[in-house]
């Protein structure tokens, strides 16, 4: 059992409602992991789940097994913080913290988790990342700008860009390409692709041109379960399940 | 030309309506400071500098003396108070806005509910109930501390911890909660500790911030209630040794309230130079606010 994420019967409720109702899923390292489903079966939440983010929320009640980089994420000696250290998350809403300058944002990350030994070294980095994010070119006049003068497109980007300064070892990315033009969206899906050298990347999205671009496997998530998941060629040529089919030939979702 | 029509008349009716009412009730503020003002100022400039150093002169006497140990009084009642109030308050109010574990939330739920009475109460109440409780344990605590006694600074500033540190807790807690949760998620996601994420989100909160504390200031240097049976008020400079902590104290809002009762007309001077000084102080601390918060906004405005 070497997964880069590996979930058994994971069953989620929020306020007393399940989300997840039995998820089970194997990710092997260094893949592109796509998860597709239509809105509101659960793709944001098992994200969540997967870091622990979900403690933010009340009334959440998660049962069920989740291991990632082996790490056991809900035994009760585990220390959440460490696991989103090694799980980077770019949120379907780009969310900047609005009042840190976009140098910050960027570098936050490093610095939380003493990433870097001098000043320099940071530079490196967050110039690193946010090139990476394609989005250098475009801040690299006005580091010291808040976030939150960015356009849409460049939060996305930015978010993208503080999730890889982190350097985590798997890389959740819901949407990530949602607000962005077809030119960026090429490049961040080129980064994707090239980012699998290093971690191992769940790609959330609803957009299945996309997913048989740039993933090795996909999954299908209904109502809370994931109805099927394979390599991707052969779940786009072949579906399992009749709902998976419907929902690649854009029938519904 | 052409004749006003009849909304033309109204607004003009209702803009002269509002300046009226806005005079009104303004009137009697301005006013008050005037009175404060003259009166006090008089008096300090008069007998200025020793007014803020001697002790008061006797009743009746032709000289008026000074507010001395009061003036010292709520600088040491203030300060201290402050010094304990605000980690207090900081620290409680980042616990129960960052609860995660059940319990946790739980003692949250019951913190705010505690503290949002301990706002009703009447803070003459709040002194009373520290009053109460120092008098009874004082002839344990004496058994080691020989000169303790239950009115005293320490009294006093454990009675303004009680006024001001709950108002301070629910600004902040409420600037915490009213965080979006994609910002905090944003932070918690790389990584954060509580602590560092408590930081990063205090820092994002800082207007709320500074607005709490220095109103948290205010009210302690303006509180007199909690203070009779607390602080208890004196005179005299206390003598400066260890149990300086156990003695009584004066301050300005005591000096304002004996001496303005007192019906000896140098005393009475003396209740107004307490009050202007007061005000001085409130003005200041008012000032000092303004001028850091445009000082962080310009701070913002020069990065871009
Ligand atoms: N904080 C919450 N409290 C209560 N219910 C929630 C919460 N977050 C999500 N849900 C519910 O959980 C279900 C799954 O939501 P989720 O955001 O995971 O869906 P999704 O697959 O990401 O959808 P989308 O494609 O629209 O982003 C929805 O029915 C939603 O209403
Ligand atoms: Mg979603």
């Amino acid at each position: 059992m070497d997964y880069a994420v590996y979930v058994k019967d994971l069953w989620v409720s929020i306020g007393g409602r399940e989300i997840l109702k039995g998820v089970n899923l194997e990710v092997p390292r260094n893949v592109v992991f796509a998860v597709m489903g239509p809105s509101g079966s659960g793709k944001s939440t098992l994200l969540r789940t997967l870091n622990r983010i979900l403690d933010l929320y009340e009334g959440v009640s998660v049962r069920g097994r989740v291991v990632v980089e082996g790490i056991d994420v809900y035994d009760s000696r585990t220390d959440p913080p460490a696991v989103r250290r090694l799980v980077g998350m770019v949120f379907q809403m780009p969310n900047p913290i609005p009042n840190l300058s976009i140098y910050d944002n960027v570098a936050l990350g490093p610095k939380i988790n003493k990433l870097v030994r001098s000043r320099k070294e940071l530079d490196e980095l967050v110039r690193w990342a946010l090139e990476k994010a394609y989005l250098w070119n475009e801040v690299e006049d006005r580091l010291d700008a808040p976030a939150s003068k960015l356009s849409g497109g460049q939060q996305q980007r930015l978010c993208i860009a503080r999730a890889l300064a982190m350097k985590p070892r798997v890389l959740m990315m819901d949407e990530p390409t949602s607000n962005l033009d077809a030119v960026a969206t090429a490049e961040i899906e080129k980064l994707i692709i090239e980012l699998k050298r290093d971690v191992t990347v769940i790609l959330v999205t609803h957009n299945s041109f996309q997913a048989s671009r740039v993933a090795d496997h996909v999954a299908f998530m209904y109502d809370g379960q994931i109805l099927e998941v394979g390599p991707t060629g052969r779940v786009f040529t072949r579906p399992a399940h009749k709902l998976t089919e419907r929902y690649i030939t854009g029938k519904f979702g | 030309m052409r004749l006003p029509t009849s909304r033309a008349v109204k607004s003009t009716a209702l803009t002269a309506a509002v300046a009226l009412a806005f005079a009104l009730s303004v009137a009697p503020i301005l006013h008050l400071m005037a009175t404060v003002v003259y009166r006090g100022a008089t008096v300090v400039v008069r007998n200025f500098p020793s007014i803020l150093f001697d002790i008061p002169a006797a009743p009746g006497d032709h000289q008026v003396g000074g507010i001395g140990p009061h003036i010292l009084g709520t600088a040491l009642l203030t300060s201290i108070a402050f010094a304990i109030g605000v980690p207090i308050s900081l620290l409680a109010a980042v616990f129960t806005a960052e609860a995660i574990r059940r319990w946790e939330r739980m003692v949250g739920r019951w913190t705010r509910l505690l503290v949002h009475m301990m706002l009703e109460f009447p803070t003459i109440v709040i002194g009373l109930a520290v009053y109460g409780v120092m008098a009874s344990i004082t002839p344990f605590v004496r058994a080691f501390v020989p000169g303790f006694r239950p009115f005293s600074l320490l009294s006093g500033v454990v009675a303004l911890v009680l006024v001001a540190a709950p108002y301070m807790y629910l600004q902040i807690e409420d600037g915490l909660k009213s965080v979006p949760q994609h910002v905090r998620e944003a932070i918690y996601s790389l990584g954060a500790s509580r602590f560092v994420a408590s930081l990063v989100l205090l820092r994002y909160l800082k207007s709320t911030v500074y607005a709490a504390l220095s109103i948290a200031l205010a009210r302690m240097v303006s509180e007199t209630a909690a203070l009779f049976f607390t602080a208890f008020g004196s005179n005299v400079y206390p003598p400066l040794d260890t149990d300086s902590l156990f003695r009584p104290v004066g301050s300005l809002t005591l000096a304002v309230y004996t001496f303005g009762l007192s019906g000896y007309e140098n005393w009475i001077e003396l209740s107004w130079a307490a009050s202007f000084m007061l005000l001085l102080l409130c003005l200041t601390l008012f000032g000092l606010t303004k001028l850091l918060l445009r000082g962080e906004r310009r701070g913002l405005r020069g990065l871009r």
